[in-house]
């Protein structure tokens, strides 16, 4: 339990410094970029495991209880997700990179328009492909807005996942793609896609939280 | 390093900057460099400044002073810039000067921040001409009417004026970031690392350079490790090696293909799984790379040791010395603070005897490889009086602390010696703090 701790503080403090060197003199350091998402991985692994291992005492918590996969079909199906988990941690140099590289994101797929039947969600080979999980660059709405046709790949990859930490460390890469006006937007479209008003107040209460961790007020 | 007698001592000599504790961002000292006779010594600073000191000539000879460098030169080297279509700054830091073997009369060096890097040339002026026939004193042109006999202009001694001019600029060649530069022994060319690429220029040529190194993977999602300093061997032209943030050293062969993608050498150290942690891949992270003076050996810094490699043995270092063993189990905090992520240089004295590296506290480590010694100096105002000899400092790792030892928690974390040289053929040698440049030398007796 004690390395739970330890390792959601570690990765609370990479991102931080991960969301710190964005306005850094000289743009995004690579090297840095790289280092701290390794960290980040290492610390989500961790959390990870210790989270299985202290999964069967859990099963009676109901707020940290991530949603059943089998109530929702629509959703694609998980082996994706392996991929997108073990990638999560190189997105964060990735994104640190495809500010640096020309923008090649944009000829990816058109994840607005993707139908719920399509079911093939992988990762192209692009350099500079988006993680799915993270909305299109083009999707940025206006602080305040709110948007109904919601991307259906992007948004809804975050409530299939099995394990509460994975999800917070995708939210968290979610909310460093986008600016500080947009950090609300991106609660209100996430609470839109999910059914259980439960879990939708316990998802609201952590992305409360870690962005008052990275806006402290 | 052990003198008849028994160790080395060391004293100090000058310390060169500003006094205030209040440090100017632009004053931090970010690369200090000797050229190839020990005569001069470059400095490099975050505000793109370059400061060269010059021995003094008339003290070479009385041993106890020949330490004394005074300024020879400063000039703005790289100013900041804007890259525009990717709205980035590019800051004008220093990252490396390097200089060039000299061939004539003129100094030159390389210096490069992160994206630019520039030929200076300097040279002395110590005469001048007078007698112009169209021209008067002042320089203001004389009617040529009023001109009735014609002279030949005389050069005239006046006062030394060093002048830095900027030869070639070598530009737009880097996408990410360099962090080295190193002179080839065949002075003709040189490379450029950045984080993914290694470019190989011909000091002539400024408008391409060929890139011989490329570890940048098709989908950037796959990147595991990044280039971390490069360098030339020092004989052999053909040779150079690489160092990467997963600890690995790779020697490449120039003549093997055009491309050295594919290392001739691979110089890996197993990790020892009992330190294994959440920060054993950024301490595993190599920030130096040097060859020795002799080209048999090359050393490697990460951020807890300094690793000796023989270039004929890949498996293992052949030494390995630790710097400061006792911040390992206070990585967490370290990683908190930034420290962690600070990259240490190493440096070999002229004859491959002795290593040196920087610490906190103002700290620097000097390892005497043949007589399997150690010492810790310390940089500090408080140690400065002419020639006063620097006493070893020991940092105490538990238990009672013992008098003149310095605990573990009281170590000032923001006094980093980062940047440290040898003069390559005499005991002086050149120490960077945060902002102020001290050079000491070895006790004359």
């Amino acid at each position: 339990m004690e390395v739970n701790i330890e390792a959601r503080r570690i990765l609370a403090v990479s991102i931080s410094k991960l969301y710190a060197s964005r306005s850094q003199r000289g743009g995004l350091r690579l090297h840095r970029s790289l280092l701290l998402s390794l960290v980040m991985k290492s610390a989500r692994d961790i959390y990870h495991s210790s989270r299985e291992s202290d999964a069967p005492s859990e099963a009676q918590s109901p707020p940290e209880e991530p949603m059943d996969t089998s109530s929702s079909p629509e959703l694609p199906e998980p082996q994706p997700e392996p991929l997108s988990e073990r990638n999560s941690s190189e997105t964060a140099v990735e994104e640190s990179d495809s500010e640096e590289e020309d923008y090649e994101s944009d000829t990816a797929e058109d994840k607005e328009n993707l139908s719920p039947a399509r079911q093939s969600r992988k990762r192209r080979g692009k350099a500079s492909a988006a993680p799915d999980f993270l909305p299109n660059k083009r999707a940025r709405l206006e602080p305040g807005e709110e948007r109904y046709a919601s991307p259906v790949a992007s948004c809804r990859t975050p409530l299939s996942d099995l394990d509460s930490g994975c999800f917070v460390v995708k939210i968290i890469f979610l909310l460093l793609n986008c600016g500080p006006s947009n950090v609300h937007w991106n609660i209100q479209v996430i609470k839109k896609q999910i059914s259980e008003p439960a879990t939708s107040a316990c998802i609201a209460r952590m992305l409360r939280r870690l962005v008052s961790f990275i806006h402290p007020p | 390093m052990a003198g008849p007698g028994g160790d080395m001592q060391w004293c100090f000599s000058q310390v060169k900057g500003a006094i205030d504790d209040d440090v100017a961002e632009a004053d931090i000292i970010s690369t200090v460099e000797f050229n190839h006779t020990g005569e001069l010594l470059a400095t490099g600073d975050k505000g793109g400044r370059v400061v060269i000191f010059q021995q003094e000539i008339d003290n070479k000879n009385v041993p106890q002073f020949r330490s004394e460098y005074n300024v020879y030169s400063t000039f703005q080297s790289h100013e900041p810039e804007f890259d525009y279509l990717k709205s980035l700054e590019i800051e004008e830091k220093i990252n490396k000067i390097r200089w060039l073997p000299q061939k004539n009369a003129a100094q030159f060096l390389l210096s490069t921040n992160d994206k630019t890097i520039k030929l200076w040339k300097i040279s002395e002026r110590d005469k001048r001409p007078e007698g112009y026939n169209l021209k008067e004193e002042d320089g203001r042109y004389r009617d040529p009417n009023t001109i009735t006999a014609l002279r030949v202009p005389v050069l005239i001694p006046m006062d030394l004026m060093v002048e830095a001019s900027p030869r070639r600029v070598f530009a737009n060649a880097h996408t990410y970031h360099i962090n080295s530069i190193s002179v080839n022994s065949d002075n003709e060319t040189y490379l450029s690392a950045d984080d993914l690429r290694v470019n190989l220029w011909n000091l002539e040529i400024t408008d391409r350079s060929f890139n011989i190194v490329d570890i940048k993977p098709a989908n950037m999602e796959e990147l595991t490790e990044v280039i971390t300093a490069a360098e030339f061997h020092p004989h052999q032209c053909n040779t150079f090696v690489y160092s990467s943030s997963k600890g690995t050293i790779r020697l490449c062969d120039m003549r093997v293909s055009a491309l050295c993608d594919k290392h001739s050498k691979l110089f890996e150290e197993p990790e020892n799984p009992s330190n294994r942690s959440f920060f054993s891949e950024i301490i595993s992270s190599i920030s130096d790379v040097k060859f020795s003076h002799n080209g048999r050996y090359m050393m490697t810094r990460d951020y807890l040791s300094v690793k000796i490699w023989d270039l004929n043995m890949e498996s293992r270092p052949v030494e390995t010395y630790q710097v400061h063993e006792y911040l390992r189990s206070k990585l967490c905090s370290l990683y908190e603070n930034d420290c962690i992520f600070d990259k240490f240089e190493c440096c070999w004295n002229g004859n491959d005897s002795v290593v040196m590296t920087g610490s906190y506290n103002n700290f620097f480590r000097m390892f005497d490889r043949g007589h399997r010694r150690d010492a810790t100096l310390e940089a500090s105002r408080e140690n400065s009086k002419p020639l006063q000899v620097l006493k070893p400092r020991k940092v105490c790792t538990g238990g009672k602390r013992k008098k003149d030892e310095i605990s573990v928690d009281s170590l000032d974390f923001n006094k980093k010696i980062l940047h440290t040289a040898w003069h390559p053929q005499d005991n002086i040698i050149a120490v960077a703090t945060t902002n102020n440049l001290y050079i000491f030398q070895d006790k004359v007796n």
